[in-house]
């Protein structure tokens, strides 16, 4: 099975569109949290930003503003729309780009962890994409992008099962019914299957074992997908588990350039 | 190929030394902001203490007991496409998080009071408690707690575990 540059790169702006509507819905109704009333209001988050010269102060000032804050997020939630049904392009992801940095910081760097994290990554890709290809080539630049959003993408399932394999309360499976019994929808039911030992080692291993054998993905296509289909139910497992749905969308958009990076190995 | 495949190899090698060797972190209160292009997939990597936020209020001359904030929601098939409040929840824990971890850098109480993430869990604490009539006072603290910690069946622990405890706070609802 081979997938194609066309395919991958139309297929990354797809789901990273969609990734990023969903995002946009939800910093739509987190507003309140950021308002002059709220935990994260800029009166006290400014202080983040003592250090930053003058003008870099002000604009975030700007930026923080009721107002000028909800215009963002409709103009990001129309940008999202456009990447959707009508591809990357250096403003569009230009926008999209700076604006995830603006909202990052406004957050104190990072509001959802890991989902932000490839979130950027995606982003990044997209724009090493364009930018490559203005030079004249724009295979060139698409190849670069998703190369870029692979090597992430496996960079993550790689050192996370790598972290777990390290850690003997991940080994022993210790670790999974603590954390899922502390988790945002636990705490765990006594009679839960996690509690017993050998059921949470093997669910332990199963995805430490996963999680480290990334590599393998690239050494073909089929594999690949087989892959990134295990990494879907995996992501689906942490946003049941953990509530964590913004991971499952941001990690999902990497997954063609996956398919595609291993298509082209082979 | 075995050019790629070769490199490949070595980049994997190469994560794999950077997981058992030890490094320093770089400390900036821009990297900080700007971390997110430095991803840390380290996910639930060790269980460790973690940091819980505890308060109370004062009602006329009575205390309540300590309530534990605890982020904890009903799971839905729907919050797979819209989740703001379950990640809002999320977010509060890591601000109280960052407060345990900025105090663990900070020998002065006084210093510790204008930090942006105390200040931030202050305000946290008084919207949990906004709901509650007749409030006159109240108080938080932070503590350092195992996976399976119950303070009632620990209680001897639950001392050492304590990082912050801020002083009684008159209670003003913000924007009242």
């Amino acid at each position: 099975m081979v997938m194609s540059l066309a395919m991958a790169s139309r297929s990354v702006e797809i789901l990273c569109g969609i990734s990023l509507i969903i995002q946009t819905i939800e910093f739509l109704n987190l507003r309140g949290a950021l308002s002059p009333q709220g935990v994260w209001t800029y009166a006290i988050g400014r202080d983040d930003l003592a250090h930053a010269s003058k003008p870099v102060q002000s604009l975030f000032a700007f930026l923080a503003r009721e107002d000028v804050w909800l215009l963002h997020l409709v103009l990001r939630l129309l940008a999202a729309l456009v990447l959707v049904i009508d591809g990357a392009s250096l403003p569009l992801v230009g926008f999209l780009f700076a604006g995830t940095l603006v909202i990052l910081i406004r957050w104190r760097g990072a509001f959802n962890g890991g989902s932000d994290f490839m979130t950027i990554v995606v982003l990044s890709g997209l724009l090493i994409a364009i930018l490559v290809g203005a030079s004249g080539d724009s295979e060139l630049g698409w190849r670069a992008g998703m190369i870029y959003i692979a090597i992430h993408a496996a960079s993550s399932y790689f050192i996370s099962g790598g972290i777990k394999l390290l850690n003997p309360e991940w080994r022993s499976g210790e670790a999974l019914a603590l954390f899922l019994d502390g988790g945002i929808y636990g705490p765990l039911s006594r009679l839960s299957l996690y509690w017993l030992r050998p059921v949470a080692m093997l669910c332990s291993w199963a995805f430490i074992v996963w999680e480290c054998l990334v590599p393998l993905a690239f050494f073909d296509a089929e594999l690949a997908v087989i892959y990134c289909a295990v990494a879907g139910l995996f992501h689906f497992l942490v946003f049941w588990y953990f509530g964590l749905n913004r991971f499952v969308f941001a990690w999902l958009a990497s997954f063609p350039a996956i398919i595609y990076v291993a298509s082209q190995l082979n | 190929m075995s050019v790629n495949f070769a490199l490949m190899i070595g980049y994997f090698g190469f994560l794999l030394a950077a997981l058992v060797l030890h490094s320093r972190p770089v400390v900036s209160p821009w990297l900080f902001l700007l971390r997110s292009f430095f991803p840390n997939w380290r996910f639930f990597h060790a269980l460790g203490r973690a940091p819980r936020l505890y308060y109370r209020h004062q009602t006329t001359d009575a205390w309540s007991d300590w309530h534990k904030f605890m982020p904890r929601a009903e799971r839905r098939w729907s919050h797979l496409f819209y989740n703001a409040e379950v990640n809002l929840a999320l977010s509060e824990q890591n601000l109280v998080d960052h407060l345990a971890n900025d105090l663990a850098d900070c020998d002065d109480d006084a210093a510790a009071l204008r930090l942006v993430t105390y200040r931030m869990v202050e305000r946290l604490v008084r919207e949990k408690l906004a709901g509650y009539a007749g409030l006159s006072a109240y108080q938080f603290r932070i503590c350092l707690e195992r996976p399976g910690f119950d303070p009632l069946i620990h209680a001897a622990e639950a001392v050492d575990n304590l990082v912050l405890q801020s002083p009684v706070m008159p209670f003003q609802p913000e924007g009242r």
